[in-house]
């Protein structure tokens, strides 16, 4: 009886472990609500064409190596504030430490139809010393 | 002496009163109202002189008859501004073939939102120019009108993202200026009961 109980809890935990490593990403959530949400919206969609969609975003597909960077130190519009043109560029984060920034890159990697793969704190940690 | 029968009194005369225009759902009017030569008149918005994001006159004239819905943002904001258009996008796209029906935003920030940059930021959102109207006006006036008229509170603050704080309010104004309905911008559920209450006026104004 006591080893049936032992499997049930073992087992339990790993469901629980699992479900917040791979299925979902609670705290990246958490994190992208607050800190990117403003502007690109809960669903990722952002608004038309100031904010870029990360929903299928081929920036994303293509700049993975760039994305850590990219949310620690925001992205500079290129245009220069001149009365008419207008860029609205993204704001740096650097508060967000090196785990909040792993969260946020695989919540948004694998949110709405976006399929990439699991980054490693490891990675996020090489990347960040390749920023530009 | 006992005052509390003629207060009720009192009370009953006003509520027969503001009951007597005939509406099915009839929408409070909102702020509080001014005794001007000893009457009492109702909370209104100031008639100002501003210019759109073509550079035309913006004023009451342009207003008069129109039901409009007013937000206050500025086009650098990095905070709360994105969210609130998105959800004056949603107004749009519901009321887009009501005629006297306006969107209003102004900027607090007339420094660097010069008419060419709004309407190139209004184009980037999507924003129809001929039902909206982006607002630019001096500073301080802009402000006033923000905090006292339309009670949404605003000013500068050098700490604040992008150097403004205020609210993502959005303010429902009648044909007659009057402050009739509000809603978080930043909400969305907030915005989707609001349709309700536009509904209202827009039914009440038939
Ligand atoms: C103040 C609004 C704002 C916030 C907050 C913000 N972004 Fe951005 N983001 C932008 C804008 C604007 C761009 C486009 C910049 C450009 O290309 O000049 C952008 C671009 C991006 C891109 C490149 C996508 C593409 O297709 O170009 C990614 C990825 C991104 N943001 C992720 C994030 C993440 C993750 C967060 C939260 C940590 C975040 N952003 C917070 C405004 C914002």
């Amino acid at each position: 009886m006591i080893k049936f109980i032992n499997i049930t809890i073992v087992l339990a935990s790993i469901s629980l472990l699992t479900q917040c490593d791979h299925t979902e990403y609670p705290s990246g959530k958490r994190y992208y609500n607050a800190y990117c949400g403003n502007c690109h919206m809960e669903d990722g969609k952002g608004l038309s064409k100031l904010i870029p969609s990360l929903e299928k975003s081929q920036y994303l597909i293509n700049q993975q190596d760039k994305l850590p960077c990219i949310i620690r130190n925001g992205i500079k519009s290129m245009v220069a504030d001149s009365s008419s043109e207008l860029q609205l560029s993204m704001p740096a984060n650097v508060k967000l430490s090196e785990i909040e920034i792993l969260n946020i890159c695989n919540y948004i990697n694998n949110s709405w139809s976006n399929q990439q793969a699991q980054m490693s704190l490891q990675e996020i940690k090489v990347k960040l010393n390749f920023c530009d | 002496m006992n005052v509390k029968p003629i207060l009720f009194l009192l009370f009953s005369i006003i509520a027969l009163l503001s009951s007597c225009k005939p509406t099915i759902q009839h929408l409070p009017y909102l702020g509080s109202n001014k005794i001007v030569n000893g009457e009492e008149v109702r909370h209104q918005i100031r008639s100002f002189n501003y210019i759109d994001q073509d550079s035309l006159a913006f004023n009451a004239d342009v207003l008069n008859g129109n039901i409009y819905l007013a937000d206050f943002f500025f086009t650098s904001c990095p905070s709360i501004c994105p969210r609130v258009m998105r959800n004056m996008l949603r107004v749009q796209k519901k009321y887009k073939d009501i005629p006297n029906f306006k969107l209003v935003s102004f900027s607090l920030d007339p420094k660097r939102d010069t008419p060419a940059r709004m309407k190139k930021y209004a184009e980037n959102i999507g924003a129809d120019l001929s039902m909206w109207h982006f607002v630019h006006g001096p500073k301080d006036s802009i402000m006033a009108i923000a905090n006292e008229d339309y009670y949404v509170p605003a000013f500068e603050d050098p700490d604040a993202p992008g150097g403004f704080d205020h609210s993502g309010k959005l303010l429902l104004i009648d044909g007659n200026g009057h402050l009739r309905g509000f809603a978080e911008g930043t909400e969305d559920e907030d915005v989707t009961e609001f349709f309700n209450t536009i509904d209202a006026l827009l039914a009440e104004s038939k």
